[in-house]
């Protein structure tokens, strides 16, 4: 492999500063903790095989972000990832809990991924719809009805949950 | 649900500090932990005891020295087959394909039975079978000529680890690669199953894919084709595979074409197919039983253009209002 223009101090830094943002759209994707894990690591070695220059830092964040959901997509359309999902279904997500917010967590949890991944965006890394929608190269219009419709079923679950 | 909420959910979604770690030392490994497979301590053994029992069968009298050049073939193909098998199936169909090839150089080339391919591969393999079959060299060359080659395994029925990249030769526009997502859509398929005449360009504009930056594809792999391949500026990145080898070793992926035929396979196809370490390559079906990797450290990736049926229903709608 050629030499990347990341060098592991450089990359130290990158990893440190989105490592978790990675993780997060991975495992929001993937609901599997290791699967997500890996996902991961695949997401930084692209990045630094990569070797891309950015315009700025919001750039690469955005690249990552753009990687991280491709390569999610890429494992979840994998025939194993397929197959596992009959037996996976069977049992609750591992991350459903019920410590405090867990019935926001369990909501959110039940989002489809292509309204999960825009709700994460925009109210958790601040993104305004215009840049969810460059980045995610979606439609301005669908990822504002994604948001929106995301909002009616949170609120539903959550009403439904309270009643229940 | 305030935002308090909604933030520590997310949060709650960080991994560990001992995954963190993990990750970060897994993926410095793989980065920048360098890895190589040598193909010479695999291929010279197999060339070796070929070799050995080649010449065991002329000495022992099994086969006369001037027995038709298809006998000796079967017999050092049969060799081959058979110690490959060990590596287990689809490494071996990968090993002994790219070690045929090498002994192509020595021996005759072998019949293709064209009776047991699909419809569409029978007339390539007729077309094959009436090739002239090429002489000369040495078993000694082969092996002299062999040349580490990073492992690429072309894994059957993993039609997610391809896509379609269309090239539409009637209209001559630039064709596009556009990952399925679910479904792969083409400009082709587009006007195909829409019935709107729409170029290139335009579907493009209406998919949102920027098509200010078009690449062309490196030298070495437009002389594969025919037709120039081009790629979207955003589609490409993070491929990196490193291919040391004469450039002409082919990779046969006819049965990963065959298990994934949902459609009809054309000449100047191309494919991206992920080899073992996760590294993707554009490989080329040229209309034979073979497909050939583009050559000597190209480092592109392609990592794609998605576009869903929903939103390939949006741009519909848009388009007939």
């Amino acid at each position: 492999m050629s030499q990347s223009i990341y060098t592991q101090e450089k990359f130290s830094q990158i990893y440190d500063k989105y490592a978790n943002m990675v993780y997060k759209i991975c495992i929001m994707m993937l609901k599997d903790t290791t699967d997500a894990e890996d996902a991961t690591q695949n997401v930084f070695v692209k990045f630094i095989k990569a070797s891309r220059e950015y315009q700025s830092e919001s750039h690469l964040k955005a690249s990552l972000i753009v990687i991280a959901q491709n390569e999610c997509k890429n494992q979840l359309k994998h025939w194993w990832s397929s197959k596992r999902d009959s037996f996976e279904d069977i049992a609750e997500p591992s991350y459903n809990d019920n410590t405090p917010d867990s019935d926001v967590k369990n909501a959110i949890n039940s989002l489809p991924d292509k309204y999960k991944i825009p709700v994460y965006l925009f109210y958790y890394e601040g993104y305004t719809t215009e840049e969810i929608s460059k980045m995610l190269k979606i439609n301005h219009s669908t990822i504002r009805s994604h948001l929106s419709e995301a909002r009616k079923r949170l609120k539903k679950f959550l009403e439904e949950d309270n009643n229940g | 649900m305030d935002k308090q909420q909604l933030n520590n959910v997310f949060d709650a979604y960080n991994p560990t500090k001992e995954q963190k770690q993990k990750m970060f030392d897994n993926i410095k490994q793989k980065a920048y932990g360098k890895k190589t497979i040598d193909f010479k301590k695999i291929y010279i053994p197999m060339a070796t005891v070929a070799a050995a029992a080649f010449i065991f069968a002329i000495g022992s009298g099994v086969l006369d020295q001037n027995a038709p050049a298809q006998l000796q073939t079967q017999i050092v193909q049969n060799t081959t087959t058979d110690i490959a098998a060990t590596e287990g199936d689809e490494k071996s169909k990968t090993d002994n394909t790219a070690f045929e090839h090498s002994s192509t150089q020595v021996q005759s080339k072998p019949e293709l039975d064209v009776t047991q391919m699909p419809k569409a591969d029978q007339a390539a393999g007729s077309k094959a079978n009436d090739e002239p079959q090429s002489n000369g060299g040495s078993i000694q060359q082969v092996i002299e000529n062999a040349q580490p080659v990073e492992d690429i395994e072309v894994v059957p029925n993993q039609a997610t680890t391809y896509a379609a990249l269309n090239i539409n030769t009637a209209s001559q526009v630039p064709n596009s690669r556009m990952i399925d997502a679910p479904a792969q859509i083409s400009a082709q398929d587009f006007h195909e199953n829409s019935g709107y005449e729409i170029t290139y360009e335009e579907f493009c504009q209406k998919a949102g894919i920027d098509i200010t930056e078009i690449i062309t594809v490196p030298s070495d792999m437009q002389n594969i084709t025919q037709n120039q391949a081009y790629f979207n500026e955003g589609e490409i990145e993070n491929w990196n595979i490193t291919y040391i080898g004469d450039g002409a070793r082919s990779i046969n992926i006819n049965s990963s074409l065959d298990a994934n035929a949902s459609n009809s396979y054309f000449e100047n196809e191309a494919f991206v197919k992920t080899d073992i370490n996760g590294n993707e390559a554009v490989v080329f079906y040229d209309g034979s039983y073979t497909a050939y990797i583009n050559s000597e450290n190209v480092s592109y990736s392609i990592t794609g253009v998605e576009i869903t049926e929903q939103e390939l229903s949006d741009i519909l709608v848009s388009m007939i209002k």
